[in-house]
């Protein structure tokens, strides 16, 4: 062997080290959510402090937590408000970018420029003036209130805009000279072609709204319409006082499953999505 | 004919309707909106508004707690985003090998906590970081109360930011990496066999149009947050981790102090207003670079 490819080998094994140090370290809060599902209240209180529980009390710990709090409701909510404004989304977006792709009209760049303005202001920093809206338009407390904010979404927008402008100009052009109208060559020709596009925003839109807390958190005064992170911040918040930390990091765990199933299961386009939606 | 003219040139407003009347109603109007009403004392002691001239931003001026918020949000995103693109780069760096197996074991493993909620990186840090049974005290043989000490509050919500965001840097800049063409390596390697020259004169020049976008747009995102102090802090103790958004609802809606919380909130909108052109400017020189 020579010394080049030693000390190849030896850079090699530092390059495992640190990473497998790293990704030792963003797993642990996993791994603690994990094994404190586990433990009942003497495990919590236990010293000196052990990493696995003496005695396993998942079931115990679930059933006190869907005791607590009207966990299907919050799925259910949590659901239809994730489907119901991606699909309201989309339809919206996809018009929209149809527009900014093939027609030239007056005011198209500052219209665009608005889009861009959306993109850099999150609706958490329009909490109060939204707040105060959706007092005046009597929504407080309903699904729709935790929704309507994002219904135009500038990131929808511009991915899609950029999928139709890669299409071929001719496409639209001899659709026309076919007689096809706009809305027809969306449905048969320009949605499917920008698929990809479409499943990337699917992806990011749905991560995002089912994560979404401080806004869908404002706008519910009830259980009628909230979300399962409000839900869990508020049954966490509850149970911290007595130091129920093997309830909460059950809920926790009812809270993330569907997302860790759904992110192992479809992990490339999760990635792809993230990847692609970062690099705009 | 002329009918069908007028209604081909309304019909890309058509299209746009939707959209707009929707980031008209929840974007573009509460910026306007706001605008007028932190001209006004508006509010719990004036129901109805009353026209104050400037001196909702004079008190926001003159207010300690203003800038301590300001202070914080500023630490707070600096150090997250130079934390994670830092952290991030490092990991891509040497995740960057083919030689290296478990790509997917690495990448899932750092990048999972980017799909959570905020809200359960709260819950399980909040538990993590308890002062008697957290296993962070337990681990080191600490006696901090992290979360409600002043000198560690702060600097806590940074760890757990960083642990969030870590994974989605490293995802960006491992496929920035990868998409250097090999050849530029090998043709520098005739010349030099020292890793800082090849990092210095060819990875980083070729990664740094990817680098600037991605530090603005997180830059831009962490000036944003507010769940983690939400849920984790609620902007204390003594202020020490109150964050600009958070300082918006605790004055605009849970004090229902509006004229005072729109003149805040203006401000922020005219901080994200001038990063977001920068953002548009620099987009436009890297259109340019590519030509």
């Amino acid at each position: 062997m020579t010394g080049n490819s030693r000390r190849k080998n030896l850079g090699l094994l530092f390059n495992y080290a640190v990473l497998t140090f790293f990704a030792v370290l963003i797993v642990t809060p996993l791994f603690w959510i994990f094994v404190t599902s586990l433990k009942g209240q003497a495990d919590i209180f236990r010293r000196p402090l052990a990493v696995f529980p003496s005695q396993v009390m998942l079931l115990a710990n679930l059933q006190e937590v869907l005791r607590r709090a009207p966990w299907a409701l919050y799925f259910k909510n949590t659901v239809v408000l994730v489907f119901g404004l991606l699909a309201v989304q989309l339809v919206v977006a996809v018009l929209a970018a149809y527009a900014f792709a093939f027609y030239d009209f007056r005011g198209k760049a500052v219209l665009f420029i608005l889009v861009l303005l959306r993109l850099m202001i999150s609706p958490d920093s329009v909490v109060l003036p939204n707040y105060l809206t959706i007092m005046r338009l009597r929504i407080m407390d309903t699904l729709l209130a935790v929704g309507l904010p994002f219904v135009g979404s500038a990131q929808a927008i511009l991915l899609f805009r950029q999928a139709f402008l890669q299409l071929p100009r001719e496409l639209r052009e001899s659709a026309q000279v076919d007689g096809c109208g706009d809305l027809r060559f969306l449905q048969q020709i320009g949605v499917p072609l920008i698929k990809p596009a479409i499943l990337t925003f699917s992806i990011i839109s749905i991560v995002y709204q089912w994560n979404a807390f401080f806004w869908p958190m404002l706008v519910t005064e009830s259980n009628t319409a909230r979300t399962l992170p409000v839900g869990l911040a508020q049954f966490g918040l509850r149970a911290e006082s007595g130091s129920e930390w093997g309830l909460t990091m059950t809920a926790t765990l009812l809270v993330i499953a569907p997302i860790l199933i759904a992110f192992a299961v479809f992990q490339k386009q999760f990635i792809n999505s993230f990847l692609r939606s970062g690099l705009k | 004919m002329s009918k069908r003219k007028l209604l081909a040139a309304f019909k890309p407003y058509l299209f746009i309707a939707p959209a707009f009347v929707f980031l008209g109603t929840f974007t573009i109007f509460p910026i306007l909106h706001t605008f007028y009403t932190s001209f006004f004392r508006w509010g719990v002691l004036s129901p109805e508004p009353v026209f104050i001239g400037l001196a909702n931003y004079l008190e926001a001026v003159s207010s300690p707690v203003f800038w301590q918020v300001w202070r914080n949000t500023l630490l707070y995103s600096i150090c997250t985003v130079v934390g994670t693109v830092l952290l991030g780069l490092m990991l891509a760096l040497l995740a960057n090998n083919e030689k290296i197996r478990g790509q997917a074991f690495f990448r899932t493993s750092l990048f999972y906590p980017h799909v959570l909620p905020w809200a359960v990186a709260a819950m399980v840090w909040m538990w993590m970081f308890q002062p008697r049974r957290g296993l962070i005290n337990n681990l080191f043989d600490l006696r901090i109360d992290w979360l409600r000490n002043a000198a560690y509050a702060l600097p806590a919500l940074i760890i757990v930011a960083i642990w969030k965001g870590t994974g989605f840097n490293f995802l960006l800049f491992l496929s920035g990496l990868q998409s250097i063409p090999k050849e530029f390596y090998e043709a520098a390697e005739l010349e030099t066999n020292s890793w800082w020259h090849k990092f210095r004169y060819i990875t980083w020049p070729m990664l740094s149009p990817t680098t600037f976008v991605v530090l603005l747009l997180a830059i831009i995102g962490s000036f944003q947050s507010v769940d983690l102090v939400y849920i984790m802090t609620q902007g204390g103790p003594a202020n020490r981790t109150n964050v600009i958004i958070y300082y918006i609802y605790q004055q605009g809606i849970a004090s229902w102090r509006l004229g005072y919380g729109s003149a805040l909130s203006f401000l922020l909108f005219t901080i994200l207003l001038a990063l977001t052109v920068v953002y548009l400017v620099s987009m436009e020189k890297r259109v340019h670079y590519d030509r």
